[in-house]
């Protein structure tokens, strides 16, 4: 692959780096992401990975923008209110990176399309917010053994884990299974600070383009969380559970279901990829 | 701590004792895995027990030689780290058991302060080496050998090469006939002789008792006394060329031997005894114990009595006469080498107050007072009958050796120290003299590794298991006949019978019966073998090898000392030797499985390969630190390690950048590609091959190695008039077009550019091989290449 003049130009300042270089770009730009809900954390995940270079990105999101989204989710306007939010943000991602294939899935992320969703596709962030869709995704990447970084966000906090499925402790290693609806608050109980879908999704990117580039240690085993209020960051080491339903040695899970929704209650209140 | 020199411990056993420390809170963090810290820490001389997360460490106690300070520092951290027992080896070794992970540093420090070390108690290294415990103070030896044992220590204690040999080295020297055989079953033996005045030795090689047992062939009748550290080198260096280190079960030096053949070995060796020679490897010089301050006492004539109850019978038993007249040494029998910490306590304060201020440990498992003036005899008994253990008791078993069997040892399949409890009382009872369990030395191993030593027993054990009725009994193999004949000849036991371990002390009994009783008791069991005891073994053992049902009598289904029914279940593969080496082979094992598991299931012939490939290349991070946590960064190690530092061919970069790919995203490309991947294996494997000890490969030859000499023309690219950074981003871009070791020469404006650019490129890790004016103001920069 040969980079013309333009491209050396765009992308010199990652170029520079030792560990980027003309074979990192080279494989940013053959390499694709597929962002699952292009809400709070997904907007600042799409915009910073078109802008790096990575070569195809495709967004799942049926919901279009309303107003009360625009406080975090920084890849809609106003103007873009009413529109499907996969459109509205691959205008953006074209207009920032015109080298960028963006391809949007108008569909809710669901049992029956999450595996032939996954194909393209070298990485997953999870972008959505309630536990029935993220338990999806750590399962279709599980089976479709594809690695993936998962957030969650929630008034001032955030948490992120990366997971290689099959090598390292994925989702339900951790948290097994959704909890019973009302043992959360949602986001509408709660709220959220706009900025942490910014700070996590940013973190999500960063760690997409590591995968991509082969660089530097993956989010792996360890659970990070971030409190906005005391500024801090906290690493949890985790390790892979043999009694883990799907990953474990003896799964009970063998086969990807929708699981009854936990509703973050206002529906649209925030990106919601899940049917 | 003022204490006379034997040996020096080194710099690098200082070193790796402090690595030890951190390599403790690395395991425990979960940064170094198990089997890396298995790695590390066997060679330490540190085992995890059956029991998981209790360890046992074995230090070396060089020819059995403890000052009786020594001996109180194995007391005081037993009981600090070890629940107050310390276990003797038949080799000489004193074992902590049941420490924790995080103790086995602080024993290690500790026992530096007083010049004992772990390092090499186990492994793949030089182990203790032995002498017999008699060595020096024994009227019948040739001369005193302790001295060599000492001198040998401290020259291979530095050494690197002693770490990491193909599999465990054993070394052993006799002082005396009656302990000769030992140097039949060890790696290299060294059997003292005189000849016209001059000390010397007959050496042997390529003796050992596990698995495949093998007596020694003469090296040479007559080796000087100066040259035996020359002679170990010269060994130790023929071993490491041919040692097989792929497969543990052949790598000892006995096999190397079987394989390139007796006479080949030993000419080679006389070619490399050669080089050694001229290399001025220094003239032994043995370290001289006798002008020790806390030498002996008194020398007074004859040995003195005492009214003492059972003091004429403990005498009789236990105590000889030195060759240094008006001094004793007296036997302190061991209840299974295990001795409580306050019995060693007393035992050094006894040898520090009558005797001279030292114990040795013997092949039996038991210790030696050495040095005690005839007039202290009586006070001695006295002190000994205080001891917890019984040190002057009547029983046979104190002259039996058993490893330790299944009761700790994860390799143990039977039970053998209870086994041999069974047999002393089975014998006592039947009012059997001791003094014929002592003569015979009954020898028992939990399973067929030898530690017991039964492939030098007159008669052995050999533990094992049967299965009847779906239910597993303990079993023993029954040997007989080895030892010295006495003629510098050495024989193995032979295996002739096996017998239930429930029958074995009731075989044992009616055996010794028939001895006592037959013609040829006086004149030894050898004799006693071939004049019709054999048949006498074999109807015996024929009598004594049915198996009642379990509903009969289900103590047949139980071994010796256990209550539950006998079971394989904890039983392991063993730690010993555990190395890199094992590592990478298992690992290259699994690799070529998945190789061939590609070419029988063609559906799975993708995922196959690209498993071969990551399994391969992350075989060998091990050799650079490296733990790959996923077949990601295991292939993106290898290309950083082998294929950047030359090591491994530039051709198999496309290979494993296609395979990260695959694992991104699978196209089922690697399926068509099983060439490569072969081909990749194959220069992993050759890596391995070629892997010396110190786990460094060679580079490849045909690799450009100078700029100038072998690098392709020079590519060139006129930056002038480009600023920074995108000038350096241009001259990267081209730099990665190129192959390694190719050179770029870059033209720069001067200031700014030629500053910051070739820095830039020494930053990265590119050499910068000259900067220099070209004319017009610029700069020509030359670049090669590095990665």
């Amino acid at each position: 692959m040969n980079l013309t003049p333009e491209q050396v130009e765009r992308y010199s300042r990652q170029i520079i780096l030792e560990e980027v270089g003309l074979r990192g770009q080279e494989k940013l730009l053959a390499g694709s992401v597929l962002i699952v809900g292009v809400g709070g954390l997904g907007s600042p995940a799409a915009f910073y990975l078109a802008a790096a270079g990575v070569g195809r990105i495709g967004l799942v999101d049926f919901d279009r923008v309303e107003v009360n989204n625009l406080q975090r989710q920084i890849i809609h306007t106003t103007a873009d209110v009413n529109r499907l939010k996969i459109e509205s943000a691959a205008d953006k991602m074209r207009a920032v990176n015109p080298d960028v294939e963006v391809r949007t899935y108008e569909k809710a992320f669901a049992a029956e399309n999450a595996l032939e969703l996954l194909t393209d596709y070298d990485f997953v962030i999870d972008g959505t917010d309630n536990f029935s869709a993220k338990f999806l995704i750590n399962d279709a990447c599980y089976f479709a053994r594809k690695p993936f970084s998962h957030a969650g966000i929630l008034r001032f906090e955030g948490q992120t884990i990366t997971v290689l499925p099959g090598q390292s402790t994925c989702y339900r290693c951790i948290f097994r299974e959704a909890p019973p609806a009302g043992a959360v608050p949602s986001c509408a109980q709660a709220g959220v600070l706009g900025v942490l879908g910014g700070t996590l999704g940013v973190i999500q990117a960063t760690e997409a383009l590591k995968y991509l580039l082969g660089c530097g240690e993956l989010l792996i085993d360890n659970l990070l969380f971030y409190s906005s209020k005391e500024m801090s960051f906290h690493k949890i080491k985790t390790n892979r559970d043999a009694d883990c339903p799907i990953c474990g040695d003896n799964p009970t899970i063998t086969a990807l279901r929708d699981e009854a929704q936990i509703i973050c209650p206002t529906r649209g209140e925030d990106s919601d990829a899940s049917p | 701590m003022k204490l006379k020199q034997t040996y020096r411990i080194p710099e690098n056993v200082h070193l790796e004792t402090q690595q030890h420390k951190q390599e403790i809170g690395r395991y425990l963090s979960g940064e170094l895995s198990e089997e890396v810290f298995r790695s590390r820490r066997v060679p330490r001389g540190i085992y995890e027990q059956r029991q998981k997360g209790l360890y046992m460490l074995r230090t070396r106690i060089p020819g059995g030689f403890l000052w009786a300070a020594q001996a109180h520092r194995l007391a005081d951290l037993s009981q600090r780290y070890a629940g107050g027992n310390i276990h003797f080896t038949t080799r000489q070794d004193a074992q902590f058991h049941d420490v924790e992970i995080a103790a086995t540093h602080k024993i290690m420090e500790s026992l530096l302060e007083v010049g004992l070390t772990p390092l090499g108690g186990g492994g793949n290294t030089v182990r203790n080496i032995t002498t017999c415990a008699h060595a020096g103070i024994f009227p019948g030896e040739t001369f005193d050998t302790l001295p060599y044992v000492l001198a040998l220590t401290d020259y291979l204690l530095p050494l690197k090469s002693s770490y990491n040999l193909p599999r465990k080295f054993k070394i052993a020297f006799s002082c005396c006939r009656a302990d000769e055989a030992m140097a039949a079953v060890n790696d290299l033996g060294f059997v003292a002789q005189i000849k016209g005045g001059e000390k010397g030795f007959a050496v042997y090689l390529g003796g050992g008792m596990g698995t495949n047992s093998r007596v020694s062939d003469l090296v040479t009748p007559f080796l000087p006394a100066k040259d035996v550290l020359r002679m170990a080198e010269a060994v130790m260096r023929v071993y490491v060329r041919h040692g097989d280190r792929r497969n543990r079960q052949r790598a000892r030096l006995r096999f190397a031997i079987e394989r390139i053949g007796v006479e080949e070995f030993h000419s080679e060796l006389e070619q490399e005894l050669q080089k050694v020679f001229a290399e001025g490897i220094p003239d032994t010089l043995p370290v001289d114990l006798e002008k020790s301050e806390t030498g002996p006492l008194q020398h007074s004539g004859e040995a003195r009595g005492s009214s003492a109850s059972g003091y004429d019978a403990w005498m009789q038993n236990y105590v000889q006469q030195q060759k240094q007249a008006g001094l004793f040494y007296a036997h302190i029998p061991l209840y299974r080498g295990d001795l409580p910490a306050d019995d060693l306590h007393r035992l050094a304060e006894l040898a520090e107050q009558y005797a001279g201020s030292q114990l040795r440990v013997d092949r039996r498992q038991n210790l030696l007072l050495p040095d005690i003036p005839s007039g202290h005899l009586p006070s001695v008994y006295g002190e000994l009958r205080k001891l917890a253990v019984d040190a002057c008791g009547p029983e046979g078993e104190p002259w039996m050796v058993s490893c330790k069997g299944a009761a700790t040892c994860s390799l143990g399949v039977c039970r053998s120290q209870d086994l041999n409890t069974a047999i002393s009382k089975a014998v006592a009872l039947a009012g059997i003299p001791a003094q014929l369990v002592r003569e015979l030395g009954i020898h028992t191993s939990g399973c067929p590794n030898n530690c017991g030593q039964h492939a030098m027993a007159k008669l052995g054990f050999i533990g094992g298991a049967r299965r009847a009725e779906n239910r597993s009994y303990p079993i023993y193999n029954v040997v007989v006949g080895g030892g010295y004949d006495g003629e510098g000849r050495f024989r193995l036991s032979r295996d002739v019978a096996r017998i239930p371990a429930r029958n074995i002390p009731p075989f044992t009994v009616e055996l010794l019966k028939d001895y006592l009783s037959s013609e040829a008791y006086g004149e030894g069991f050898q004799s006693y073998w071939q004049s019709g005891g054999e048949k006498t073994v074999l109807r015996l053992a024929a009598s004594f090898s049915e198996v009642p049902a379990y509903s009969e009598l289900p103590d047949f289904y139980r071994d010796w000392g256990d209550d539950e029914p006998f079971s394989l279940a904890g039983r392991s593969q063993g730690e010993c030797g555990a190395g890199v080496f094992e590592l990478i082979a298992e690992e290259l094992k699994k690799s070529e499985a998945f190789f061939a598991r590609a070419a029988e299931v063609p559906s799975g012939s993708n995922e196959n390969l690209l498993r071969a490939t990551a399994t391969a290349a992350g075989s060998l991070l091990v050799t650079r630190g490296i733990e790959p946590g996923n077949p990601d960064m295991a292939l993106k190690e290898f290309e950083r390690h082998f294929i950047d530092t030359a090591l491994a061919g530039e051709e198999h970069r496309d290979l494993l950048v296609l395979a990260r790919a695959e694992l991104r995203r699978p196209h089922g490309e690697l399926a068509t590609r099983s060439t490569a991947v072969r081909g990749f294996l194959d220069e992993v494997q050759s890596l391995y091959d070629q892997m010396d000890a110190s786990l460094n490969f060679p580079v490849k030859s045909e690799r450009p190695s100078g700029p100038s000499e072998n690098g392709r023309a020079a590519q060139e690219l006129n930056l002038t008039g480009v600023a920074c950074p995108m000038n350096f981003v241009h001259a990267k871009i081209a730099l990665e077009q190129l192959e390694i070791g190719d050179i770029l020469d870059v033209i720069l404006d001067k200031g700014e550019p030629v500053e910051n650019v070739p820095a830039s490129f020494r930053e990265q890790g590119q050499e910068v091989l000259e900067v220099k004016p070209d004319g017009n103001d610029n700069f020509r920069v030359r670049i090669r290449r590095l990665k």
